[in-house]
């Protein structure tokens, strides 16, 4: 499986936001979109994830032999900063997403508790998420967007609030999560950006 | 781009929205204390209503708002209205009390030391009649009647009571009353005390049309003409609303803690929670404190519902109020609901 952007191209009304983008994001590696503020790295996000369209050119998603537009449904989200349920457990944070794929109660607490695991976040499953320190918090995010098992992550700066020692142990859970499927990373963060298989530098596209 | 579905089912919705509302950490904790304040305040506002209206219709009742005197339309016609017919109007719907009352004569009573108006009256105008042999007019004496009453050509050891303050058209409150006697079976003038909730002026063609009289047609009016009529104050009052403006603030405050939310809702977006859901909790987000309130304010009328007028009015008010919270709440809340889940994410 593959994400393609052949000729891309974003506009909002007369700015450029960027043009003539070619890339291809490939499952089994962990791709960083780099460039300055405003280079269009969380708008290219965005379109690959469906949420926005590109002005020019074509994106597309290649499953085996068949291509199709960017579905919403087959990406999960971790933003910038840390957005959690702040009163509510990490492991009702997690079950979020799982139930939002139509899984039972039972099947979403086991599928969130293997996605605190993954991330190494057994331990703090049961406490409130407003208690979590802020790499703990991103991690969470990454496990409510494992637990959904969906084939894309793309993650929008998720270093933006860490420090050294954390942004490092985010990189190893980023490695880890190659197998999952296709990871983009928009960053600016020179430490996600050397852990990356791929980098794509929206300054020089 | 394509519209974006999810499979929530709607108890795990129910589950999140109640969750979020239950949580004593929760910001929108206080939306359920919020709502039975409101609904207590509600109930409240109905009693204060029904109370100034009770207060206003005494006023109008001593003042012979409710009285219906019936006698002579032309005063030179000697008419005679049956007894039998005005005692039977006490019990027509609508109408409380309706008899005779003559002035006899005034009398020596040594239990007062002094010479007080003595009336006779039907026991269907003055229903204390039926269970002593006199009653005390309530202006002459401040506690109780003496037990015992002597009136010179009636008794020497009569039964008595205090009677309830009536209306002063009938003038009963400054005498002392006895049952008229059975041989009066006619008399020029009839009284009839109308429900105070009804209007009198309405009622008098009616009880004109029920009477037996000869010598001259009869006119009924009342023995008062009030200048503003209490029940159509009640009936036209803008505070009947207040139910509804409540639960419409309430509506407000729960879309305004919403609105503080974004990235609580990001974390439901971006996990793929679709807009409809997302609108699922917040309309369950409103629709449990607006049912809490709608249904306090519904108890709290049930508790004082002897006192309050129109119960089942004040009850479909506080449910109006309820859903009023539920639909405001939850169209307010839309605008949250179409934000992109990634600037929801920005929130903090």
């Amino acid at each position: 499986m593959y994400v393609k952007v052949t000729d891309g191209s974003l506009r909002f009304a007369e700015r450029t936001v960027f043009h003539g983008i070619h890339a291809q994001f490939v499952s089994g590696e962990v791709s960083a979109i780099v460039g300055p503020s405003g280079s269009g790295k969380s708008s290219l996000l965005a379109c690959i994830a469906g949420e926005l369209e590109l002005s020019t050119g074509t994106l597309e998603i290649a499953t085996g032999s068949s291509t199709e537009p960017p579905d919403p449904t087959n990406v999960a989200w971790v933003p910038q900063g840390s957005n959690a349920l702040g009163p509510r457990s990490a492991m009702d944070n997690v079950m979020i997403g799982p139930l939002a794929e139509g899984s039972d109660p039972s099947t979403a607490a086991q599928l969130a508790r293997d996605a605190l695991h993954r991330v190494g976040l057994s331990s703090v499953a049961h406490q409130r998420a407003r208690t979590l320190s802020g790499g703990e918090l991103q991690r969470l995010a990454f496990a409510r967007a494992l637990s959904t098992n969906r084939p894309i992550i793309l993650a929008d700066e998720p270093s933006a609030s860490l420090d050294a020692k954390n942004t490092h142990a985010l990189a190893d859970l980023l490695a880890a999560l190659r197998p999952t499927g296709i990871v983009i990373v928009a960053t600016h963060d020179p430490i996600l950006i050397e852990s990356a298989s791929r980098v794509l530098d929206l300054r020089r596209a | 781009m394509r519209l974006r579905r999810d499979f929530w089912t709607f108890s795990a919705l129910a589950r999140e929205a109640w969750k979020t509302l239950i949580d004593a950490r929760s910001i929108f904790y206080v939306l359920p204390l919020v709502a039975v304040l409101a609904g207590i305040t509600g109930g409240v506002l109905a009693l204060d209503a029904s109370v100034n209206l009770d207060h206003q219709l005494v006023v109008a009742d001593r003042a012979g708002a409710n009285v219906l005197t019936v006698r002579a339309a032309n005063q030179r016609d000697k008419v005679q209205i049956s007894r039998h017919s005005c005692e039977a109007l006490a019990s027509s719907p609508d109408i409380d009390a309706a008899g005779l009352a003559l002035p006899l004569r005034d009398a020596y009573v040594p239990q007062f030391g002094r010479t007080v108006p003595v009336i006779g009256a039907s026991a269907s105008l003055l229903p204390q009649l039926q269970s002593a042999d006199a009653v005390v007019g309530s202006a002459l004496t401040k506690g109780g009647a003496p037990s015992r009453l002597t009136i010179p050509g009636a008794g020497n050891a009569l039964t008595s009571v205090r009677g309830a303050p009536q209306p002063d058209a009938i003038g009963t409150n400054s005498a002392i009353v006895l049952p008229l006697s059975v041989r009066t079976q006619s008399a020029s003038t009839c009284f009839v005390i109308i429900n105070p909730l009804r209007n009198a002026t309405r009622a008098a063609a009616v009880v004109v049309a029920e009477l037996d009289a000869v010598g001259g047609p009869v006119i009924a009016q009342p023995a008062s003409v009030p200048t503003f009529d209490p029940v159509s104050g009640f009936k036209a009052r803008q505070d009947q609303f207040l139910p509804v403006v409540l639960g419409a603030i309430g509506g407000l405050i729960s879309a305004a803690l919403i609105a503080t939310q974004g990235s609580a809702w990001a974390a439901y977006r971006l996990s793929g929670t679709s807009r409809r859901s997302l609108a699922t909790i917040f309309t369950l987000l409103c629709a449990v404190p607006g049912g809490l309130y709608a249904l306090t304010g519904v108890a709290f009328t049930a508790v004082v519902m002897m006192v309050v007028h129109s119960p089942g009015a004040v009850a479909l008010e506080m449910l109006a109020g309820g859903c009023a919270w539920t639909a405001i709440g939850a169209a307010a809340s839309l605008f949250v609901v179409a934000r992109q889940p990634t600037n929801l994410a920005k929130d903090r």
